[in-house]
């Protein structure tokens, strides 16, 4: 074993050898307790590279997604004004003329070069990834917290449930029937969004007490029950689970997995009465 | 899109699962398109849009962490690893790691210095970058990684006789 001097300290807290002096260098190629060190830090480096979660990309549906919040940032909302009685992007008319340089420059900045064939669509229609639904609630619950945070769920502001549904089907293989509005669910708008490597549509209802409730729709492909127990309401199996101070009722749907998500203790109580279709 | 790939893999090297990364992910894009009238132009972007991850990731973590005692850049052993002595390095340890192994060792490190280890080891950023993107001090960042990287060794090498014996009885 080799005898660590007064010096080699300073070679183990910086072994790139940013600070060194001469004296540090020469230290560091004669001292063998230095030398292994040194051969030691490249050795993890070139291990830790190798590893999935240190060498991953970034997965193409994701990329895809983040990409459409830059084009639906940098370009005009070209997609609500061919379809009757839509009212724009509320995401435009928002950030609007804040944004468009804002994003232009952020496109800048993350070297991005939009491929704009494509973007906002996805081939994924098979081979989901397994989840289950005490999974997925918390990944709604915690998009609905995100989106409070955001203070901006809509994508597109739409009244028109059909109108709305052809808007997320131009960029979904899926269709979700929305329902549309009542006094108790006030229908707003849309988005497409990523929620946990499924592409999912949202419509955003406003409920009386200032809320927002929020359905997500998703391929249920893949997601399981679990040990989640469930109450039967209208011939359906409805999961209930909580998550970032927000509620989650989810059921199935034909090939769907949909998902009612409020603050906690704020979802109205005709909630069944809109959205469960009797089977 | 690179630095989308690193930012993503800073994600990955926090979060315990690679769904989680791509909500974290997904969400410090939102909020860096939303906060880029904060960023000075002719700085630093990728440290910019790295510091912006790093805070997502560290607020995700602290809503799931297991146990309310961790804390982001220090668990109940890290001070312990300071008072231990610099092990004598042996690099065929590490080379002759499990992959698996040293995955596992990774994650018992606490979440900022996995992402030092990332974004300096990993990725090669200078220090100084490193450090503005993790907002911690550049000698922070120095001592800590040395900690880390103690430590990654420490639990390599420790079960190496275990790993030694199951490898001769295979």
């Amino acid at each position: 074993m080799s005898h660590p001097t007064a010096l080699c300290p300073i070679i183990h807290d910086d072994p790139r050898g940013d600070t060194w002096t001469p004296e540090h260098a020469a230290h560091a190629s004669r001292c063998p307790h230095c030398r292994r060190f040194l051969a030691g830090v490249e050795a993890m480096g070139g291990r830790l590279k190798d590893l999935p979660r240190y060498s991953a990309a970034i997965p193409a549906g994701l990329r895809a997604t983040l990409e459409s919040h830059l084009e639906a940032a940098t370009t005009p909302p070209s997609i609500p004004r061919q379809i009757p009685g839509s009212a724009g992007r509320r995401s435009f008319r928002r950030w609007g003329q804040a944004l468009i340089p804002v994003a232009m420059a952020a496109s800048l900045v993350l070297g991005v070069l939009l491929d704009r064939q494509g973007v906002f669509r996805s081939g994924q229609t098979s081979g989901q990834v397994a989840r289950t639904l005490g999974d997925y609630i918390l990944d709604v619950t915690h998009d609905h917290y995100l989106f409070a945070q955001l203070d901006n769920s809509l994508e597109v502001r739409m009244n028109d449930p059909a109108a709305l549904t052809r808007w997320l089907e131009g960029s979904l293989h899926f269709s979700p029937d929305l329902p549309a509005g009542t006094p108790d669910f006030v229908l707003e708008g849309g988005r497409v969004w990523h929620t946990v490597n499924r592409l999912s549509a949202l419509a955003a209802y406003a409920t009386p007490d200032g809320n927002e409730a929020i359905l997500f729709a998703v391929p249920a492909e893949g997601l399981t029950p679990g040990d989640m127990g469930f109450r039967i309401v209208r011939g359906h199996r409805v999961y209930h689970g909580e998550g970032w101070e927000r509620e989650a009722l989810v059921w199935i749907e034909g090939d769907l997995a949909l998902a009612l998500v409020a603050p906690r203790g704020h979802l109205p109580a005709t909630w069944a009465d809109l959205f469960l279709r009797e089977d | 899109m690179p630095h989308l790939d690193v930012l993503y893999r800073m994600a990955c090297s926090v979060c315990a699962g690679g769904d989680h990364a791509k909500d974290v992910a997904q969400e410090a894009f939102i909020k860096a398109l939303r906060g880029f009238g904060n960023f000075t132009p002719g700085s630093n972007g990728r440290s910019w849009l790295a510091r912006i991850v790093h805070n997502t990731c560290r607020d995700h973590w602290r809503q799931l962490r297991a146990r309310p005692e961790d804390q982001w850049d220090a668990d109940a052993d890290w001070a312990v690893e300071n008072t231990l002595a610099d092990p004598d390095w042996e690099p065929e340890i590490i080379r002759n790691a499990f992959s698996a192994d040293l995955d596992r060792a990774l994650q018992q490190l606490p979440p900022l210095w996995r992402a030092g280890l990332l974004l300096v080891d990993v990725e090669g950023w200078p220090y100084e970058e490193a450090a503005a993107s993790l907002e911690i001090p550049l000698g922070t960042l120095r001592s800590g990684l040395h900690r880390a990287r103690r430590r990654l060794y420490r639990l390599l090498s420790e079960p190496q006789d275990e790993t030694q014996l199951r490898r001769e009885g295979a």
